[in-house]
């Protein structure tokens, strides 16, 4: 399990194209930022709260599992 | 603090009302499993995944999960407040479920027991209907399925809805973002394979990126109440800030959920049931480290490092990293190859860092 936490872990990784977090200005423009934004913040909280040696997954959200298609 | 947790799919049974069209549980890959995964089997499964596990999301998932009897899922979630009393396990529970089946029981049942339902509904009745009848009569299923959404709803449920990106859905975005808008329904695309033989049911990469397109902007430039969460997107945008976000088959790995089969049988995804090469063990018959040791876990996590060049050197490719492995297996031949959906990412990403730049510069 050890290899497959290191290979979660290094995900990561820098992304190449990165913005500032946008402003309470921007996101009024475009209010599905602030989905964005809470999923990010909701992703990394349980990124950390599950990171124990045998974590197969950190989050599960509504559909996350393909429907047989 | 050391915690470790499981999302377990669980299949508890192969049988369905629906015939979708483009199902990829053929009747020979039904065949090989048992129908049902009996409640016996189920519980012993869970009493020796909360042996190991601190915390699992079990997903009712099938066929048609709600066709079997409501006294099946009662007798799941009572054993798993055994279970917590027992070892401290914390079980949190989801149904994927075509919406065919209503009760007012089974809609208290799920309210009380916390399950939150996912809904299979294509779009519009025009879209819905084109490639998901009954299986016996051939019917179309989407006014009873639009009507129980409803009922779930009234009764304080907050289902979702699950879309495929059908060539009749990708026709038109405008439709589709209008229908789940005024049904106020958050809603998933999930790509389909492309190895279909039926050219009228999967759409061209350039149709599903002019989708995707016309989609986002719909979505990105709407101001009026309710904002509804549509993924990817919400994890495409995410993933501008944060590498911890990403559907299953946006990521590097296919390590976000374990399958079960109604044999035993453990999968890591259930797009890769079909082939025996790709089963991990049997929880019924082996335990969970040794499940977790089998070398098919290595040989899926080896893609990331293998990919075709042109993934590597792509702008997208940790956004990305070539689509979903089992689609690339089934469309490529190729476990490490990219999937037919390459191009149509690469539009959607493209696209979303123009919008975010001019959102960014303060421009609409």
């Amino acid at each position: 399990m050890s290899q497959l936490k290191n290979n979660l872990n290094s995900n990561e990784t820098t992304l190449e194209f990165k913005f500032d977090i946008p402003n309470q200005e921007v996101i009024k423009k475009h209010p599905a930022l602030k989905l964005a934004l809470d999923e990010k913040e909701e992703a990394e909280k349980r990124a950390n709260d599950f990171s124990g040696e045998r974590d197969v997954c950190s989050d599960l959200e509504w559909g996350d599992y393909s429907a047989k298609s | 603090m050391t915690m470790n947790s499981i999302i377990l799919i669980a299949k508890v049974t192969h049988s369905c009302n629906l015939r979708c069209r483009y199902c990829f549980y053929t009747k020979s890959l039904n065949d090989h499993f048992p129908t049902t995964l009996s409640k016996e089997d189920l519980r012993t499964i869970l009493r020796k995944t909360s042996e190991y596990w601190d915390k699992v999301s079990l997903v009712f998932h099938g066929g048609e999960p709600l066709l079997l009897p409501l006294e099946y899922f009662q007798a799941i979630i009572d054993f798993q407040r055994q279970l917590y009393e027992e070892h401290g396990t914390e079980f949190r529970n989801s149904i994927q479920t075509n919406g065919t089946v209503y009760t007012n029981e089974l809609c208290t049942f799920l309210k009380n027991a916390d399950i939150h339902i996912g809904i299979s509904l294509d779009g519009t009745r025009e879209t819905h209907d084109k490639n998901r009848p009954f299986k016996d009569s051939d019917k179309h299923s989407f006014d009873l399925i639009i009507e129980n959404t409803y009922k779930f709803k009234q009764s304080g449920l907050n289902p979702s809805a699950l879309v495929v990106a059908t060539k009749q859905v990708v026709k038109d975005a405008r439709s589709i973002y209008d229908f789940y808008k005024t049904h106020k329904l958050d809603f998933k695309i999930n790509e389909l394979f492309s190895d279909r033989t039926e050219p009228d049911i999967i759409p061209t990469p350039t149709e599903l990126a002019s989708f995707y397109e016309k989609l986002f902007d719909l979505w990105f430039y709407d101001t009026t109440e309710p904002i509804l969460r549509i993924r990817p997107f919400t994890s495409m945008l995410a993933s501008f800030w944060s590498t911890k976000v990403g559907d299953c088959t946006y990521r590097s790995n296919c390590s976000k959920f374990m399958v079960l089969e109604t044999d035993g049988s453990i999968f890591s995804c259930a797009r890769f049931s079909y082939n025996t090469e790709f089963r991990l063990g049997n929880i019924l018959y082996e335990s969970w480290p040794k499940i977790l040791s089998s070398p098919v876990i290595d040989r899926l996590e080896r893609r990331r490092d293998n990919l075709p060049v042109s993934c590597r050197k792509c702008e997208w490719l940790e956004q990305c990293w070539g689509g979903c492995a089992a689609c690339a297996l089934k469309d490529k031949g190729n476990l490490f190859d990219k999937t037919h959906w390459c191009a149509s990412r690469k539009h959607i990403f493209d696209h979303i860092k123009n919008r975010l730049i001019y959102a960014m510069k303060g421009a609409v």
